[in-house]
């Protein structure tokens, strides 16, 4: 089992759409994938159309394995499972506070599901709370959009020293640019720069594209719908490298 | 998740199903398409025997399992060709698979269907797709003509809308007269006039202790005399080694019975057959040989180190244009109008009832039986027993033709006598024919060995790595066959063991032994 989230401090840096897409190519190729979202905000569960179940919220996703198992549903696509995030996981650093382990709680969880998903993605919510403490401990790989811009690559510092802070291992860290536009001059230096800087940062750049914000009204990845656009053969890309790395 | 098929009726059609649903869902049209199968197994029915099948869809090979349809391993051939033996396929899980089935026999291709898929993608009211259903009409394809054979549909469930499925499901069965079934893949081989697992070289011969000897042995040649008959396709076609082997060994135990059943038929009739099975026996000799030989050319070549291996590529070469020739040679008399008159005649023969009467011929089968087998088993335990390390070889290759007289006897006669003794009985025998089979194998082959070094000698071969590879193949096979000779006391011990020994007494002694009183 490889588990791997998505995430940033900030939002709106195409980290749903980045983890939509991914989990869709990895199911594609025939790995059982699940998709947890994480996100109060429930965007990914959104573009597959699932809500969550009503008697489904943050108690029971602590409680693990059997809730969860109950409340994961299939997508449209097969090979692919979700389990849609509720509006009370807004609460679920205040309650993590109170458990023992606080860290480590999500690790544990996902633990049981290690035979029957190759493959784990994680949206996480845009912020640094006890919840994204819990990913960086149970995630394999932390993929990180950054969108090229000075703010951007100020968060990306930052969350390098969260990790040397709290010893937890850096590698885990795969930064690479998202909405990326090509005629932006500074997009274009603050990539060049990083790349050559820092070998950590993946060669492929996802590019701005509307495209993908089309994802929110047509409710499906834009892989499956547009496998030929730019966006989708960026995505497909990203996925090779990614596997390369990971594997 | 899991898929359920239920078979239909051919007379229903599926559209109706859906405007019930559509009162409760959203049904989306999603493609139709059509989908050709091609459905292999041996021959002698090794996968339907173990209740599988097999078939092919594009590029795809399907091992599936006749309970529910379930697939057991599936593989892609990419470029597309047409594998025949489990060797020809990708090595990897479905191979061994194959390989544990199909040993050295080929797949045969024996049916295909064309399949019309209509599928339909079921809504809820977020547009979510919560059931994917397809329905298939399967169509067998034969003589360039297509008929129904049954229509399915295949419920795809999706995880988490269990209860939209139940209800769904509740609406088709209501609509829809279901069987939960698959369907059959015996209704496609038999609309294809073939019935499955008929096909075996086992003598399966039902006889009655009071039956008369005649008819008895009547009853096994007609038996030896179709399996003949079934494999002559595949001899001519060289689909594989199996039906020349087959068709071999019931020349064999035909001419085996003729001799070891004495004064059953009249004694000049029996010799013309004899003879004529003989020279037909003959004439494939040879082809068997160099069968046996190619079967082993893997084997050969991991004898020996690998800078060795290629010295072998001259006589592989040689020992396949031989084959090619004599296979031409065999082909050549099967299609004769002699050979298809003389199996007439054997025929005719075998049905006549005009036949003068002989010694034996209205006796009961059992007390000839019993006599014969106890006969040979005597024998075989005389000769076994004067077999020491330095015994010539020229005795163990009659021990080896006395012990497979034996074995036919017991496979003849075995419906008369119980039926768990009788497999003990070919069980032990076999572990010894198995071991002087070995030995005797050794032999030939070195033989052969011998006979190309010579033949390449002459020829002016210069090649030193042919000799050295042929010579490493003889020195090795002659290793071999010292051991198998100083392990021969051990296996025939086993054979006289005590048990084996009072088991053919109990059975087959007529003559009660001496100190008893009758």
């Amino acid at each position: 089992m490889n588990i791997m989230a998505l995430y940033n401090i900030k939002g709106g840096v195409g980290k749903t759409a980045t983890c939509v897409n991914l989990s869709y190519l990895a199911a594609v190729e025939g790995a059982s994938t699940l998709l947890l979202d994480l996100d109060p905000q429930g965007s990914a569960s959104f573009y597959f159309r699932i809500k969550p179940s009503k008697k489904f919220n943050t108690k029971k996703f602590l409680k693990g394995k059997k809730k969860i198992d109950k409340n994961i549903k299939g997508t449209d696509f097969d090979n692919l499972d979700l389990l849609a995030s509720d509006m009370s996981y807004r609460n679920l650093d205040i309650i993590l506070n109170d458990l023992k382990r606080s860290k480590k709680q999500l690790r544990d969880i996902l633990a049981p599901f290690e035979t029957e998903y190759e493959y784990i993605f994680i949206d996480c919510p845009p912020n640094i709370t006890l919840v994204s403490e819990n990913v960086f401990f149970a995630a394999d790989y932390l993929l990180v959009p950054l969108i090229p811009t000075t703010l951007s690559m100020l968060s990306y510092t930052k969350l390098s020293q969260f990790f040397s802070n709290h010893s937890i291992p850096a590698e885990k860290i795969l930064p690479f640019f998202s909405m990326v536009e090509k005629r932006k001059k500074m997009h274009q230096e603050i990539i060049k720069k990083y790349q050559e800087e820092n070998k950590k940062f993946l060669k492929i750049c996802i590019p701005f594209a509307a495209d993908v914000e089309k994802m929110g009204i047509l409710r499906k990845p834009v892989v499956a719908l547009k496998t030929n656009s730019a966006a989708s053969q960026a995505y497909q890309k990203l996925w090779q490298e990614l596997k390369m790395l990971t594997q | 998740m899991k898929t359920h098929i239920f078979t239909i009726s051919k007379a229903f059609h599926h559209q109706k199903l859906f405007p019930e649903i559509g009162q409760y869902f959203r049904i989306k049209n999603m493609s139709r398409k059509r989908q050709s199968q091609w459905y292999f197994d041996t021959f002698d029915w090794r996968l339907y025997n173990n209740g599988m099948f097999l078939f092919k869809e594009k590029n795809n090979y399907y091992l599936n399992s006749h309970k529910h349809y379930q697939n057991l391993s599936s593989v892609t051939i990419i470029p597309e060709s047409h594998p025949k033996f489990w060797w020809d396929f990708p090595e990897g899980p479905f191979q061994q698979k194959l390989c544990n089935l199909l040993d050295i026999r080929a797949l045969i291709l024996l049916a295909n269907t064309n399949l019309e898929i209509s599928s339909y993608y079921i809504l809820n009211e977020d547009n979510k797709v919560i059931l994917k259903i397809s329905c298939t009409k399967m169509y067998l394809h034969q003589n360039r003509r297509s008929i129904l054979l049954n229509k399915f549909i295949e419920l795809q469930p999706i995880r988490g809308y269990r209860k939209e499925y139940q209800s769904i499901l509740k609406i088709i069965k209501n609509t829809a007269n279901l069987t939960q079934a698959p369907p059959s893949v015996n209704l496609i081989f038999e609309k294809s006039g073939l019935i499955p697992g008929s096909y075996s070289s086992k003598m399966n011969v039902i006889l009655t202790a009071e039956m008369p000897a005649r008819l008895a042995l009547k009853k096994i040649l007609e038996r030896l005399l179709d399996i003949m008959r079934k494999n002559h396709i595949g001899v001519k076609k060289d689909i594989d080694t199996e039906f020349l082997h087959d068709f071999r060994v019931s020349i064999r135990r035909t001419r085996s019975a003729l001799s070891l059943l004495k004064e059953v038929f009249p004694a000049e009739d029996i010799s013309y057959f004899r003879n004529e099975f003989k020279t037909l026996q003959q004439l494939s000799n040879r082809l068997r040989d160099l069968d046996v030989y190619i079967l082993k050319e893997k084997a050969y070549r991991e004898i020996l180190p690998e800078e060795l291996q290629s010295g072998l590529d001259a006589f592989f070469i040689d020992l396949k244009t031989e084959k090619r020739l004599e296979h031409q040679k065999v082909m050549r008399i099967l299609n004769q109008g002699d050979y298809k008159n003389y199996l007439n005649q054997w025929e005719k023969f075998l049905k006549s009832d005009t036949l003068p009467h002989t010694r034996n011929s209205a006796k009961p089968v059992k007390k000839i039986a019993s006599v014969i087998i106890f006969k040979r088993f005597k024998k075989i335990l005389k000769i076994g027993e004067r077999i020491q390390d330095d015994t010539p070889e020229g005795q163990l290759h009659q021990l080896r033709i006395e012990c497979k007289k034996l074995r036919y006897l017991l496979e003849f006669f075995q419906s008369l006598y119980p039926k768990r003794s009788m497999s003990y009985l070919i069980k032990h025998l076999k572990l010894l024919q198995d071991k002087l089979g070995t030995f005797n194998d050794l032999s030939i082959q070195q033989e052969e060995l011998k006979k190309h070094i010579s033949k390449y000698a002459k020829n002016g071969q210069n090649s030193t790595l042919v000799f050295a590879s042929l010579g490493g193949l003889i020195a090795n096979f002659y290793q071999q066959q010292l051991t198998e000779r100083r392990s021969f006391r051990d296996v025939f011990s086993k054979f006289k063991a005590e048990k084996n020994i009072n088991l053919y007494h109990q059975l087959f002694n007529t003559v009660p032994q001496s100190g008893e009183k009758s």
